[in-house]
């Protein structure tokens, strides 16, 4: 008797040529919420942009910013994005090499969530400036404009590491993306997209020759890759740990911070996907069985950080160091105390809830906490920069800082310009790894008489063959 | 094809015993290790329990770190593990020995160990006094070698009624024992499964807040006004990276002896090496992520630890570590072959095991010998090593002698638990390379 055989990852799709449909069917005609989305984000930018020319035009001064707070929501909103940047280099690089048979759906959308957030993350030091049209001085260029770089800040192993991340997950992204682009282009009549799809695919036809080069350059890529999930977040936590600042210097940061990027990666990851699964209709291929295996990764990652929470009130209160016990109790009961208990709840209490095997498959549960997560994580970082900046070791320098609604604007408008890159990005490129997608999927049976009736052979028995 | 037909072949066997090189060497290293530390508390008692106590602090965080390992591939469903799952496993014996060997550097030793008791730091003796530390550290052991030992039992337990039949007389009592009020197999494999889902993230949160706890109190307190966030996680992650280099060991050793080359195939040890690889570069981030926060504050209280390191007499000791569980085994097990070749993954792992206990005593010592001229290393050090190391083969053996060395029941897939219908068949296969991964 036939044994029907499904995948045990997508179930529900049983060909290779629905996957070619569905996830082409993405750069077809998008419907009118596609379009609404995309109005209400444009609006939501140029608000954003509106804001920023006026602080480029009146000065620096339209920000909060105030001494000694002189890293405000700008440098939140950048860690923000890096981190959030985290979870494409895990989920393709990492989980590629861990063999994870879960990660062939989501990947792609990851890695291009990671592309863009590092481009959002990107602005803010120039945003930043005061006069951001000397930008170029950021770059470590040595010998040039009088100035040599100064290579023990950490600020510029930061333009190191955030430039070297920028590069390799672009490149990975352009990289793993050329077979489905080659079948894009095969199957694409208009004209720029035909040009477009030509151009990526870099002349790919699928023969064997090519599909080994491509395996091997995917496999060396992905172990490059590998050491930049630890090495971006951990420079980004220099940038603090490096000072002797009460609340910044501390050597958990590098881990830590690592840790809470992954976590903040993966929430937008589920985040994002949920609203594209219900209104692209890809429940086949993103299924509960993915929702939970990232879920479990979001509560690993939470716990890590929360563990570093602890440790950190801990070791603050074991040091007997005034300024560094100060600082922590400042945290918890002082005038941030809210930011302090928004990050508390929504990062370390809340994603407790996954624990339960029933929220992490129910898509709204996670939908929720993910969400929840993502404003704990931007806390997080405003909670470190702010509070300690505000408190340092003078009380006479104490000073608090409020963002102002340009820096408000500008944060919104930060979303937005995220917003509008992936979804520009689901309507031109594959958002959904077609060629990784077979690779779990039952291959292709030789057919017998009607179709639809398979007869299993090979390396696949049937059920009750024991 | 031919992973079907191995699949329903696991050797479902057990060692039957010692061999006979071991059965002298184990109670020749206690015997030998037990003499040479009570000469050393006769010549320099201080100098003998503090060898006793980083010994011990090295085969503990190894042993509970291996064990781990086992606890980890569980909740990651990591199907190439099969093979040497039961070896990691297999540490959990060494927790009891664990668990009693701490009572003497709690009781007895503990003044000559930790500076605090002699001289109490204003302030801090609300956590730095001997009865809270007995206290907390008996608690906080005694839970996480609990789980541990609850997470092997109900790993153990679905394997033994089949092995029943087979074991010797002697053995039978424990093996009934283990298999009381046997609800039949699939039953005791679908809750055993169960079980295990919730045993396993519990006993490894408890690793790392336990074993961080562990490092505050036997580690960090020995220079009382240093604290540093992330020496707990540094330290258990040491002790997961010496789990898996010596998982990696005892399952090369029992391939040759044994002839489980079929089982125990060059995948298996790809698999470990990367793992094994990928956790030396981890520690070397942590080490340069705590150093170089340190190095940079140029904080005194922060930088005495270091310095008291970097320095000689035991600058020596630092350079070898870094040389030893890091640049050695990173250029060593880089590549795929040297993963592959039982030989050559044998002596990194070596290398890097013998690293960690000098990794070890260098987080002791120079907290107890600041400003000494010549090196504290002598004969007492290696010589509490040997009572170690006779214990923890013991335990070892002990456990591989008894129980079934290849774990023969199958976890139920996610799938099947929710009454989803796949191919079981399909689903076993996957177990030795099959579905969704690549054929190497």
């Amino acid at each position: 008797m036939a044994t029907v055989i499904r995948s045990e990852t997508h179930p529900d799709v049983s060909e290779y040529g629905e996957v070619n449909r569905d996830v082409l069917s993405l750069l077809g005609k998008p419907g009118r919420s596609y379009y609404i989305l995309l109005a209400i984000v444009l609006v939501v930018l140029a608000i954003g942009a509106f804001a920023w020319f006026t602080q480029v035009v009146l000065g620096i001064g339209m920000s909060g910013l105030i001494t000694p707070v002189s890293w405000g929501a700008y440098i939140t909103t950048f860690v923000f994005w890096v981190g959030i940047a985290h979870s494409g280099t895990l989920i393709s690089a990492v989980l590629f090499l861990f063999r994870a048979r879960w990660r062939q759906s989501i990947y792609r959308a990851a890695e291009a969530m990671t592309v863009f957030a590092v481009m959002t993350a990107g602005l803010f030091p120039i945003i930043h400036l005061g006069r951001p049209w000397v930008f170029y001085y950021l770059l470590p260029y040595p010998s040039q404009r009088q100035i040599w770089p100064n290579f023990r800040s950490p600020l510029l192993w930061d333009v190191f590491a955030v430039g070297t991340y920028l590069t390799v997950s672009a490149t990975f992204f352009l990289l793993g993306m050329i077979p489905d682009i080659a079948a894009a282009r095969d199957g694409t009549t208009v004209p720029w997209r035909k040009k477009l799809y030509t151009v990526m695919s870099f002349g790919w036809r699928g023969t064997a020759n090519e599909w080994r080069h491509f395996s091997k350059a995917y496999l060396y890529l992905a172990a490059l890759a590998t050491p930049l999930v630890l090495s971006v977040h951990s420079v980004v936590s220099w940038d603090f740990a490096m000072s002797i600042v009460p609340g910044w210097h501390t050597t958990i940061f590098a881990p830590y911070f690592v840790a809470g990027a992954i976590f903040s990666g993966l929430a937008m990851v589920i985040t994002i996907i949920v609203p594209i699964r219900k209104i692209f209709k890809l429940e086949a291929y993103f299924t509960p069985r993915h929702f939970d295996a990232m879920a479990k990764m979001v509560l690993v990652t939470g716990m890590v950080v929360f563990y570093a929470y602890l440790t950190e009130f801990f070791m603050a209160w074991y040091s007997f160091e005034t300024p560094e016990r100060e600082i922590f109790v400042w945290r918890l009961t002082g005038d941030y105390w809210w930011a302090t208990w928004i990050m508390l709840t929504c990062n370390g209490i809340i994603p407790m809830l996954l624990w339960s095997r029933k929220v992490r498959v129910s898509i709204p549960a996670l939908f929720t906490i993910t969400i929840f997560v993502n404003i704990g994580m931007w806390f997080e970082r405003f909670v470190i920069i702010v509070t300690s900046l505000a408190h340092e070791y003078e009380p006479w320098q104490w000073r608090n800082y409020q963002p102002s609604w340009v820096e408000m604007a500008i944060v919104a408008g930060s979303f937005a310009w995220f917003a509008m890159w992936f979804l520009l990005f689901l309507r031109v490129l594959p958002a959904v790894s077609i060629a990784e997608l077979k690779e779990v999927l039952p291959a292709p049976l030789r057919r017998h008489g009607r179709a639809g009736v398979a007869e299993s052979h090979g390396r696949i028995g049937p059920a009750e063959g024991k | 094809m031919s992973h079907a037909t191995r699949t329903h072949h696991i050797p479902s066997q057990r060692i039957e015993s010692v061999s006979p090189g071991l059965r002298v060497a184990i109670p020749a290293l206690i015997i030998l290790g037990a003499v040479a530390f009570a000469a050393a508390l006769m010549v320099d008692a201080p100098r003998a329990w503090r060898a006793y106590h980083y010994n011990w602090l090295y085969f503990t965080t190894i042993a509970q770190g291996g064990f781990i390992l086992a606890v980890v591939v569980s909740i990651a469903k990591g199907m190439w593990s099969r093979p040497i799952r039961r070896i990691a496993l297999g540490f959990s014996a060494f927790l009891p020995i664990a668990y009693l060997a701490v009572l003497p550097i709690l009781f007895i030793g503990a003044k000559h160990i930790f500076p605090w008791i002699d001289h109490p730091v204003a302030g801090k003796d609300v956590w730095l006094n001997q009865p809270f530390m007995v206290v907390r550290v008996l608690l906080g052991l005694g839970v996480l070698f609990g789980i541990s030992l609850v997470f092997a039992y109900t790993a153990l337990r679905p394997d033994m009624e089949a092995m029943k039949a087979h074991v010797p007389p002697r053995l039978s009592g424990m093996y009934d024992w283990f298999t009381r009020g046997w609800r039949g197999q699939e039953a005791e494999e679908f809750h055993a499964h169960k079980r295990l889902a919730v045993l396993a993230p519990i006993t490894a949160l408890l690793f790392a807040l336990v074993m961080g706890m562990l490092t505050w109190d036997f580690v960090m307190s020995l220079e009382p006004y240093w604290f540093s966030t992330l020496l707990g996680p540094y330290v258990f992650m040491g002790g997961f990276l010496g789990g898996i280099m010596m998982t990696a060991i005892i399952a090369i050793t029992l391939r040759d002896r044994l002839g489980l080359h079929d089982w125990i195939v060059p995948s298996t040890l790809h698999d470990l090496g990367k793992l094994g690889f990928g956790f030396t570069v981890f520690w070397a981030y942590l080490f340069f992520s705590q150093y170089i926060v340190i190095w940079y504050g140029l904080l005194p209280h922060e930088q005495s630890f270091v310095i008291h390191r970097f320095t000689p007499p035991f600058r020596v000791i630092a350079q070898l570590v870094g040389l030893l569980v890091f640049v050695i085994p990173f250029f060593g097990l880089m590549g795929v072959t040297a993963k592959r070749t039982p030989a050559i993954f044998v002596t990194f792992a070596s290398i890097s095991l013998f690293g960690l206990w000098l990794e070890r005593y260098l987080l002791i010592y120079p907290s107890l010998w600041i400003g000494a001229e010549e090196l504290p290393f002598g004969w007492q050090e290696p010589g509490v090593f040997l009572l170690f190391a006779g214990l923890f083969l013991a335990a070892i053996s002990w456990f591989l002698t008894r129980f079934p060395l290849f774990q023969v029941w199958q976890p139920a897939s996610e799938l099947e638990l929710q009454g989803i219908d796949i191919e079981k068949e399909r689903y076993a296969t996957g177990d030795l390379g099959g579905v969704g991964s690549r054929p190497e």
